[in-house]
């Protein structure tokens, strides 16, 4: 294939053409007849929010995940597609050829030119699609920024993960969690919702991410009920749990029938801390996709709506914000799909998901409804406290706060979230509290690698945060034993928790 | 770093803990955490049959 580096503006119809002439196919002109992932590319980068003004087309390019499917699988065919791939690479301002080559000369003439070219293509990068010379599944590994706009309260904290980008000398870095169309032929949206989170896990753990082919090789090493290549038959949970282990990584397995308020808060917990939820539907066949991200409140075309707040049974004081939307790597539609979550209509029902398209191609998907029926989580082997151990938490150091809190003040909402000791000690620094208190919290306590947050906040504002012990389990003697430290925002509070956990948690750090 | 920044907010002055609130606190955070461990262990019960449902 001969080298190709060409800027064009970008258009639904460029998009489809280059996707065609890529992957070799030749799809009718009609909207519907091209596979729904291209279609939700093209709306995805036209919406405003990404606002893509150009492709560039870069090809070919040779990608790590591709090219082991082409050795493992395709090589051996009597007639093998291409090894190579073409990468699309997306900007939300105007470049033309005649302007990257101009670019490219400013570069060459010193470090502080060049720096201010990269500087200048960084800003407007959207991320890229690598096209697989496939023309039944040409959406090859994709990683797009997530939608910007401050104003929503989304949360994408597994899309964090810094993916760098080589192109005509310049570094660039998008922000995202990989994505791919699935290809039966090495692996089922199972193995392809499992290489996302994993992607994502490896990464922000400084591993490197697992290609599918290694995935679906993860997942029936040992235990196999089915062929393992072509992977068309699908992945068992059993083997989706094999797989995460296989790799490094700690399956965790909830189901929400008889707790589906805590089954929400869970895994809003794990997305806000940046781990990726492979949400299994109880569709036939069942079906799997990947959890990257939600927003609280309701969209701007909803503003009547309330923020819903998830009570638990029996828990009334007891209140996470929830989700009301959700936003999945769904390898039947495209990264970052957009989704509403309904609560089981009845008990024993389980939680429901609403594919919530930003645009009108895909009104009939609208009514498409997926039962959430269980929900696998890929954890750093030692963080071994999980989301439920947590919300114990919450409800146990509930009484407590609420006690303290005078009751003309309403009842605080709770956040949940794992991370790093250093990260929180980091955003603490950041939170304008006490200096003296944040000094002597950074000096005095000793964190595990990750930490557990449990956060009370009033009206808005942060009044106190337990941190846990990740590298141990929840016991219930001790008691309050998971808390290793204590911070209180208010000053005139801290005398107040000081004075219970003298006699009740006295080896805890409270300032 | 928390996906929402909370807002500012002055917290009135807070109520005492004596001893006696403190014991009512202890007995009500026990009940609690024995309902949430009821709850959470439905959460993560997980019977044979599920593992072997196929995602395509």
């Amino acid at each position: 294939m001969p080298r190709r580096l060409e800027c064009l503006p970008f258009s639904t119809e460029a998009l489809y053409v280059e996707i065609q002439r890529a992957c070799g196919a030749s799809w009718p002109p009609e909207h519907e007849s091209r596979p729904h992932q291209v279609n939700y590319l093209a709306s995805y980068l036209g919406h405003p929010e990404a606002g893509a003004k150009t492709i560039l087309v870069e090809a070919p390019y040779t990608d790590r995940h591709y090219v082991e499917e082409y050795g493992r699988y395709y090589a051996n065919a009597l007639r093998p597609p291409s090894h190579e791939t073409t990468r699309l690479h997306f900007f939300r301002s105007v470049l033309t050829d005649e302007s990257l080559v101009e670019a490219l000369a400013a570069a060459s003439t010193g470090k502080q030119s060049f720096e201010e070219r990269q500087v200048a293509l960084q800003e407007s990068y959207l991320g890229f699609v690598v096209v697989r010379p496939l023309a039944s599944v040409p959406i090859g590994r994709t990683v797009l920024a997530t939608y910007g706009n401050a104003q929503a309260s989304r949360c994408y904290a597994p899309a964090g993960t810094k993916h760098r980008v080589h192109l005509l000398g310049f570094e660039l870095v998008v922000r995202g969690v990989p994505f791919q169309q699935q290809d039966m032929a090495v692996g089922a949206c199972a193995t392809t919702a499992l290489w996302s989170a994993l992607a994502r896990v490896c990464r922000a753990d400084g591993g490197r991410a697992p290609t599918p082919f290694a995935v679906t090789a993860a997942a029936t090493q040992s235990l196999l009920s089915d062929r393992d290549f072509p992977a068309s038959a699908g992945l068992s949970i059993e083997q989706m749990m094999a797989a995460i282990r296989a790799l490094g990584y700690t399956p965790y397995l909830l189901k929400p029938a008889m707790a589906p308020e805590a089954f929400q808060i869970a895994i809003k917990t794990y997305l806000s801390s940046g781990i990726p939820v492979i949400l299994i539907s109880a569709d036939i066949p069942a079906h799997a996709v990947t959890a990257v991200g939600y927003r609280e409140e309701p969209k701007e075309e909803e503003e009547g709506e309330e923020v819903p707040l998830v009570r638990i049974p029996g828990e009334k004081l007891l209140s996470v914000p929830g989700l009301s939307r959700i936003y999945i790597h769904d390898d039947r539609v495209g990264p970052y799909a957009r989704a509403k979550w309904h609560p089981p209509i009845e008990d024993g029902y389980a939680p429901r998901l609403v594919f919530d398209p930003y645009s009108q191609p895909f009104v009939a998907w609208e009514k498409d409804t997926a039962e959430v029926w269980r929900a696998v989580v890929p954890l750093y082997p030692k963080l071994r406290l999980s989301a439920s151990d947590l919300i114990r938490t919450a409800g146990e150091m509930q009484s407590l706060v609420r006690y303290v809190l005078p009751s003309e003040v309403s009842d605080p909402i709770i956040d949940l979230r794992f991370c790093l000791g250093g990260e929180y000690l980091n955003e603490l620094l950041l939170s304008g509290a006490a200096k003296d208190r944040i000094l002597q919290f950074i000096r005095d306590a000793t964190l595990s690698r990750y930490v557990g947050i449990v956060r009370f906040v009033c009206e808005g504002s942060k009044m106190v945060d337990f941190v846990c012990d990740t590298t141990d389990i929840a016991r219930s003697y001790p008691e309050y034993s998971t808390v290793i430290a204590v911070f209180v925002y208010p000053d005139s509070y801290v005398e107040q928790f000081q004075a219970f956990a003298k006699d009740h948690f006295p080896n805890v750090l409270v300032c | 770093m928390s996906c929402k920044e909370p807002k500012a907010f002055q917290f009135p002055p807070p109520r005492q803990v004596t001893a006696d609130a403190a014991k009512k606190i202890v007995e009500e955070s026990r009940r609690r955490r024995k309902d949430l461990e009821e709850l959470m262990r439905s959460m993560e019960a997980i019977e044979k049959q599920d593992l072997q449902v196929r995602a395509r």
